[in-house]
């Protein structure tokens, strides 16, 4: 745990995992379509329905699952050492709020029937999370510093502010609650290749830049004097991360609802396994993410098949227990 | 080395530091002191560059402070502020490897020499048996000799302490005065330092400089500085001083504050 190679071995093997998890997440279903059907459509035999539920259905579920648990964790983490609190979350910024009032507009308005189609309510949900994520930096700036408790308070009233206009919408709104209700919790049946690529560039881009910072993270995460004297431009890295974070957020929220417990639990893993070092702690967040909301996402379309269940749920039930005993065993460990 | 010429600080409605002018050659060791209030952490961020002044000027190597980088400034002068190291879980390595940031590259890759400057900075500091601990498991002496070693890789010439002893026991406090007096003479590290306790202050520092509602009240040597008027007219406590080898060692009698209200 001590040295570099030991721990990029981890990294290296994690990823491995995570491509063999996809593999045979695409194994996996209710229409009774397994392994014989996979070679079948590889060796382009399988025929038409074969190829649409393999590489229709499947395939961009599966990586659009991946990607956002990549995008909650790694933003996250990213969160936890900017603002030196290992317990934030990725939508402790009201991003999660903005992202659904957004959804509730879409559907409200029924901009679904004009020429948006079906992207109008990722596309609402994305500004949703981008304006509440503005709104708060708005108002926690402080001259030109952006103090972390300000920033804290900001998200948390922006976020019940927002929270209790959803549920006034929700109220006024008689018709396709059960669509928002649904979009929420964390639906991935309507995952497109279209999806996969948007969130896979925010996710390169955004993510590229919080990996480029984080020796600069690990200092400001040990305390913003210590960052300054030891010459990180403290006011300059922070903004740039809430940034970037926030940007990958929105943008995981935008395709998947509110999946919870991904942002906090993750990382907090890795620490515990790999350390604090957010050159390891990044890249690491990124693969368990993918991971663990690969697995939820299989279970949620297997376990109860055919009745699916949100994802969302899935990801806390199993999350929050999985928190629950890490907590236990660090408390037997007195660490 | 460093000097400030006519500084005066305000925050809005409120003045908190005025002329202060003060030299500090290369070499130094100084002791800043004075009551609670008085102003000596708003100075203390104004030589580490974190605040500008209203008035006046600070100069590191005849140039202004204000025109050094960040990063340019992290290569001369190491600061230990008074904050904690936070609450995750770096091991107390990775921490103290953090000093060298300044001169880390891409993605901040250390060499070989980085990691050998780490291991002498924790030796200096005798916490070389703390390598794999981390940081939220550290008692509060440990704490601070691993941020006394962080700040040492940075290898600045100047390095800055504010209240390094406050929290610690006598023991640590009577160490970390022996390693910093240490490094002052062995590596010709100039140190200023912010200080409550008068008797170490006058026992390590060679130079001291005592605040008073804003304003220098005394500077020089300790038998100079610290006489019993005062530190009666600055702390307003009666004092009786003895000089022992050169040293003046203060004894306190009573606080005289009450009394001074009430005439």
């Amino acid at each position: 745990m001590t040295k570099t190679p030991n721990r990029s071995l981890y990294l290296w093997l994690g990823l491995l995992l995570l491509l063999v998890s996809c593999w045979v997440s695409l194994l996996l279903g209710t229409s009774g379509v397994g392994l014989p059907q996979l070679i079948l459509t590889f060796k382009k035999m399988g025929g038409r329905s074969l190829e649409v539920i393999f590489y229709q259905l499947r395939l961009p579920r599966i990586l659009l699952a991946a990607e956002v648990g990549m995008a909650l964790a790694v933003a996250g983490a990213s969160y936890q050492a900017v603002l030196r609190n290992p317990l934030a979350d990725p939508y402790i910024i009201g991003s999660s709020a903005g992202a659904a009032v957004g959804a509730c507009l879409a559907s409200f308005f029924k901009l679904s029937h004009s020429f948006l189609g079906m992207w109008a309510l990722p596309l609402m949900a994305f500004l949703g999370a981008v304006g509440a994520m503005l709104l708060v930096y708005r108002l926690a700036r402080v001259g030109d510093k952006l103090p972390v408790e300000t920033f804290l308070l900001a998200g948390v009233v922006v976020g019940s502010l927002l929270w209790a206009l959803v549920s006034f919408l929700l109220t006024i709104q008689r018709q396709d609650i059960k669509q928002i209700v649904f979009w929420l919790m964390g639906p991935f049946q309507a995952a497109s290749w279209g999806q996969v690529l948007i969130l896979g560039i925010y996710l390169l881009i955004g993510g590229g830049i919080l990996y480029l910072l984080s020796p600069s993270l690990n200092l400001i995460s040990v305390g913003e004097e210590t960052a300054l004297h030891s010459g990180v431009e403290v006011e300059k890295i922070k903004l740039y991360t809430l940034l970037a974070a926030s940007l990958i957020t929105a943008a995981a929220v935008s395709v998947s609802g509110i999946i919870g417990f991904v942002g906090l639990v993750v990382p907090h893993t890795i620490r515990l396994l790999l350390g604090a070092d957010n050159r390891i702690l990044l890249p690491g967040s990124a693969i368990l993410g993918a991971i663990l909301l690969l697995w939820a996402d299989n279970f949620s379309r297997v376990v109860f098949s055919p009745q699916e269940i949100p994802v969302g749920i899935v990801t806390t039930l199993i999350g929050a227990p999985f928190f629950l005993w890490l907590l236990n065993q660090r408390k037997k460990k007195g660490t | 080395m460093l000097k400030a010429v006519n500084l005066s600080f305000a925050y809005p409605g409120q003045e908190v530091l005025k002329d202060i002018s003060l030299e500090v050659n290369s070499g130094d060791f100084l002791g800043i002191l004075g009551p609670n209030g008085t102003g000596k952490s708003t100075l203390f961020k104004l030589l580490t560059g974190v605040i500008n002044p209203c008035h006046g000027e600070i100069t590191l190597e005849n140039r202004s402070l204000k025109d050094f980088s960040r990063l340019s400034l992290a290569r001369k002068m190491a600061v230990v502020p008074q904050e904690g190291p936070g609450d995750f879980p770096f091991t107390c390595r990775e921490y103290v490897m953090m000093g060298r940031f300044p001169y880390l590259g891409f993605l901040g890759a250390e060499t070989p020499r980085d990691w050998e400057l780490v291991a002498s900075a924790m030796e200096q500091t005798q916490t070389s048996g703390l390598v794999q601990r981390r940081l939220n498991q550290l008692s509060g002496g440990e704490r601070q000799r691993v941020t006394l070693a962080r700040a040492l890789t940075q290898q600045g010439d100047l390095l800055l302490l504010d209240e390094p002893i406050s929290h610690l026991d006598i023991g640590f406090q009577l160490e970390t005065m022996e390693i910093l007096t240490r490094i002052n003479r062995e590596q010709k590290t100039t140190i200023i330092l912010i200080l409550h306790d008068l008797n170490l202050a006058a026992r390590f520092c060679r130079k001291l400089i005592l605040l008073h509602q804003g304003r220098i009240f005394a500077q020089g040597k300790a038998a100079e500085v610290l006489t019993p008027e005062s530190l009666e007219s600055v702390f307003r406590v009666k004092t009786q001083i003895t000089v022992k080898d050169g040293i003046p060692v203060i004894s306190l009698e009573e606080s005289c504050r009450d009394k001074v209200q009430k005439t």
